[in-house]
This record gives C-alpha cells, structure tokens and sequence, in this order.
C-alpha cells in the first residue's frame, strides 16, 4: 500500500464518518413512538409478583433456615448422645466463645445461597451473604441490621414486640441456641442419634452421624482421627413445600474476632429504611392475617398448600398484577421495601404458626381451589392443644367451634 | 421494580439520534428506537440492568446495524432525509457528496462483524471513550482498541473499493 493510498483511505473513511456524524435528526423522537414504547413497558412490565414470589421463597428460605436453627435444633432436646465420640464432635459447639463456619443454602428454584457466619457468644451474629449484603445481629438488643455496601443502603429490623425467648435465638443466635439445646439434649435419654460408620468427606475419612426430627433431617460429619466437625448438613421440606438443603463447613471455633465486625453502626452516607417486625410467637390470628393478604393478592383464591410452593404456585394462577401492586406497593413502580418485607413476613409467620402445630393438633389445610365467593367452604381445621374442641375457619376467615364428635358431619 | 418511564425519559432523545444518524430515514429512525427500547424491556425482564444508558446504545445500534444488513440484502435505494433539501442549507452538490458519503459509510457498517461495527459507531458516532466503551460492551479495554483497529481497516479497503468502483 503507497503512502498516497493510505492517505486517501484515511480520507474516505474521515469524511464519510464526518457526513454520518453530520446528519441532523429531528429534535424530538416521533411522538407516537414514545408513546408506543411506554404503552409496551406498561403491559409488559416486570408484574411485581414475579419479583414478590422468589422473595417469598427466599424468605421461606430463611425461616428454612430458621427453622433448622429452632425448631429441628429443638429436636435435640430428644437427643441422647450414643457414644463419647459424638459427644467430643458437639463439644466446641457447647464451649466455643466464637465461632465461624461458610453456610450454602440450597432450595429448589432459587440460586444458591453462600453466607460467611461469625458468631461471638456475646450474642453477636455476622452473616455476609454472596450477594454483598452483610446481616449485623445484635441478640441483647433484638436489633438486626442489613447493609449492602456496594449500594450504600441499610434496612434496620427492630422487633415489636421485644421477642420472647426461645426466639431471640432464633433470630440472633443460632450457635447459643445450638449450645443450650445439646445442653438440654445431655440431660434427655431418648435415642435420635444413628451413627452411619465410617465414610469419606473431600478425601478424608470421616465419622457420619445423622440426627432424627419429624421436620428435617441433620447429618453430621467428624474426622475420623481428630473428632473435629467437618460439616454439617440440615435437609428440611415442610414448610417450603420443598427441598431445601443447608451446609455448614469450615467450622472453626475460638478464633480471634475483631469487634469492628459486629459494628451495627451504619455509615452516615448509606440510604436507610426502617422496618419494625412482629416477633411475638405466631398465632392462630397470624395465620388469618397470612390467608386475607394472600386472597387479596389472588383475587380471592387461596394457596393450593401451607408451603412456600403452595404460595408460590397459587399466586403464580391468579395474581393480577394491578391488585398486587396495590397491596404491596405505595404507589406504582416504588415498591415500598418494608411494605414488601412486612408482607412477606406476614405469610411467613402464617405457615409458622401452621407448620409448628403438633400432631395432636390434627391440623387440616384444605383451601385448595376455594375462593373467598366460597363462604361455607371449609378451608382449615385444627384442635389447639389445650382445647377440646376443633376450629374450623371458613372461606369468609369466620372461625367456628365444633366439638370432635360433630366434626364428621362438617367436614367433606 | 422497573421506573420505566424515567429510563425512556431519559434515553429516548440518546437513542433517537443515535439510531437517525445511523439510519438516516425517520421512518426508519422510528422502528428502531421501538425496537430498542422493547428488546431492552425484554432484556430487563431476564437479568437486572444497571446500566440503562449503555444497554439503550448497544441495543441501539445494534438494532439499526440489522437494519442496515437488511437493505443491503435488500438492496434498497435509500433517501437520506436529513439531508434532503428542506432540511438543510447546503450547495446541492455538497449534499449529494455528504449523501453519498453517508450511505457509504452506512453500507461498509453493515459489513462489518458485530463487535467492530458496535466498537466503531460507539466511538465515532457517539463519541465515547475506551474505557466507556469497554464498560458497556463488557469487553477488555485492549480488546476495544483491537476491534477498533480491526473496524477502520475493514472500513477504509470497503470504502476505497467503493470509491475506486465510482472513479
């Protein structure tokens, strides 16, 4: 190529890309066309269930996993601990002043969730998600803190009514709790410890113990040699209605953590939101509530199941996007962050009080296809542990008294 | 939660240009901002944007470099409007070398492979920066400047060919 025909290429490439930059448009894209693409974000804009109904799931994960911290934790109480070796493996959860483990949880449906867990036995809690939010638990104060860095926004979480123990380890300390129910668990002489023999984690041999509960299923692993806790892994179903898996590994006890971590002081450039949570212990009345904002969603359909799927699945038919906004949000397109939250909390605490009754209770969802139009349908029963009689609640939320003997004739 | 009507607000004069100076019809211009900010929506419906203003560019010229390969295939005469005589104050023999020039220009764009052809409109038509354009296509910076490199050389032998075929 001669210097002339470089010269002249660059020339012609110059002035053509001169004449595209030069052309002049008109100043204001055609009305119509904005119009048009507005009107198309209008009917095809995210419906805010899509994006309510993982949360919900997500959040079903949480009390997933809150219910692996307390409830199938509270299965330890029947724990007798079978050999001196399973007693040693549990040993640094009952002495440890600090603990750190990485935590993966897995739901059908939802990515995975990884979390970094520091725990100090002041009743200080550090969980730093993968997503980049960091969650700040302060048990003494019942206060817990969310800050995504990355955003500079915090949401602070009080709890009204303070809560009531057992929950505030639930909700702030799960290695306490953890502790005091192996604690309890020593005292008690039933037999929910099945030793699996010997097997192999990532290469190396180690001990497989699984523990019993009606609600989940915990199998822990010790090496073989040093009796040190390898992992732990908590499967559990019935309130989210599916499989939903959590590990816990890398466990390490008594190492040094520095306070600034705990620090629930948030910056004073962050965004913050504040949200108050119910955190008395759910009711017969919370499971109402969670029926009445959920029918408000569907239009009055209630979910196929007490399960986090059962939500899922039924709000997935018949929400209609409008209702949902009007329920969740304060105004079009700003969703509220705590309205959404108290909702989801809401249903979270109905499927609580549903999931934590005993089977004496004789407790019977059956809303399936039954819609608030239904008002003599029966959408549940149960018998409240210290009662004689039944109650049954009605497609219209009345709830009516009936005694066992009367109950065949009432129930399809 | 999508403030959608904030995101067109803001971009739709961005994208309106970008797609008249790459297409040069407003009949055109027209379909293709439509088309940018639906298949943006669609976008947005799949994986969170943050970006919004990047993500219109891409989709900008990416939709109107399609246009461009469909009237090359096509072969459609094209008119350029902005250029026409009511639009502008030019010597008509200067409008017609800057049309001319244009529709070149337009013909060797859709020549080129995707990536080049969007690293190039972004630079000179847009005029932004390496970094920019390395944030909003996702690409590394040097491979930016490779593509860059790559799109002049293309362009330059397509509108020389073009030339020594009129001379």
């Amino acid at each position: 190529m001669t210097k002339n025909s470089k010269y002249r290429y660059s020339q012609s490439l110059k002035l053509s890309v001169r004449a595209l930059q030069n052309r002049s448009a008109p100043k204001y894209p055609p009305r119509d066309a904005i119009e048009k693409v507005l009107q198309a974000g209008r009917e095809t804009q995210q419906p805010l269930w899509q994006k309510v109904l993982p949360a919900i799931r997500r959040t079903a994960a949480i009390v997933a996993i809150a219910l692996v911290i307390f409830g199938a934790i509270l299965s330890w109480l029947k724990i007798n601990h079978p050999s001196t070796a399973f007693a040693r493996i549990v040993e640094p959860l009952l002495q440890a002043r600090s603990a750190t483990c990485h935590a993966i949880f897995r739901m059908a449906g939802l990515p995975e969730i990884e979390a970094e867990v520091f725990y100090k036995d002041t009743g200080k809690l550090r969980l730093e998600l993968d997503t980049g939010l960091n969650y700040l638990v302060d048990a003494g104060d019942a206060y817990m803190v969310g800050m995504m860095p990355k955003y500079k926004t915090a949401m602070e979480i009080d709890f009204d009514p303070m809560p009531q123990a057992p929950v505030p380890q639930l909700v702030t300390g799960w290695v306490f709790e953890l502790r005091r129910q192996i604690e309890i668990a020593q005292k008690n002489n039933l037999k929910k410890v099945v030793y699996l023999g010997l097997t192999e984690l990532d290469g190396i041999a180690v001990h497989k113990y699984q523990l019993w509960n009606p609600q989940s299923k915990i199998f822990i692993w010790a090496d073989k040699d040093t009796l040190i806790l390898r992992r732990m892994q908590i499967t559990i179903e019935p309130i989210t209605g599916c499989l939903c898996v959590l590990d816990l590994v890398n466990f390490g006890f008594d190492t040094l953590l520095d306070d600034r971590l705990f620090d629930t002081r948030i910056p004073d450039d962050y965004i913050v939101q504040k949200v108050t949570l119910n955190a008395s212990e759910p009711s017969e009345a919370d499971l109402l509530e969670a029926l009445k904002t959920f029918t408000d969603l569907t239009g009055g359909y209630y979910p196929d199941s007490l399960t986090a799927l059962g939500l899922h699945q039924t709000a997935r038919r018949y929400t209609p996007r409008q209702l949902l906004w009007q329920v969740i949000t304060l105004k079009p397109q700003t969703p509220g962050m705590s309205e959404l939250l108290t909702f989801i909390v809401t249903q979270a605490r109905g499927l609580i009080f549903f999931q934590s009754l005993p089977d004496v209770c004789d407790a019977h969802y059956i809303g399936q296809d039954v819609s608030v139009n239904d008002p003599d349908r029966i959408i549940f029963y149960y018998r409240p542990v210290s009662k004689d009689t039944y109650r049954i609640i009605y497609a219209d939320l009345t709830v009516e008294e009936v005694h066992p003997d009367n109950l065949a004739e009432i129930i399809p | 939660m999508i403030d959608w009507e904030t995101v067109v607000r803001e971009n739709q004069d961005m994208v309106w240009r970008l797609a008249y100076r790459l297409l040069g019809r407003e009949a055109d211009a027209a379909d293709c901002f439509q088309e940018t900010f639906l298949d943006a929506l669609k976008i947005a419906r799949r994986e969170s944007v943050r970006n919004w203003t990047g993500l219109l560019k891409r989709v900008t010229i990416a939709r109107a470099l399609d246009r461009l390969r469909n009237r090359k295939r096509n072969s459609v005469m094209t008119l350029d409007e902005s250029l026409a005589p009511d639009n502008r104050q030019m010597l008509p023999s200067h409008r017609m070398e800057q049309q001319e020039l244009a529709i070149q220009l337009q013909d060797a764009l859709a020549q080129l492979p995707q990536d080049q052809a969007e690293v190039f409109c972004l630079k000179y038509l847009n005029g932004e920066s390496y970094q920019t354009i390395a944030y909003i296509t996702g690409q590394n910076i040097n491979t930016v400047g490779v593509n860059l490199h790559r799109a002049r050389n293309k362009l330059r032998v397509l509108l020389d060919g073009e030339c020594e075929e009129k001379y």
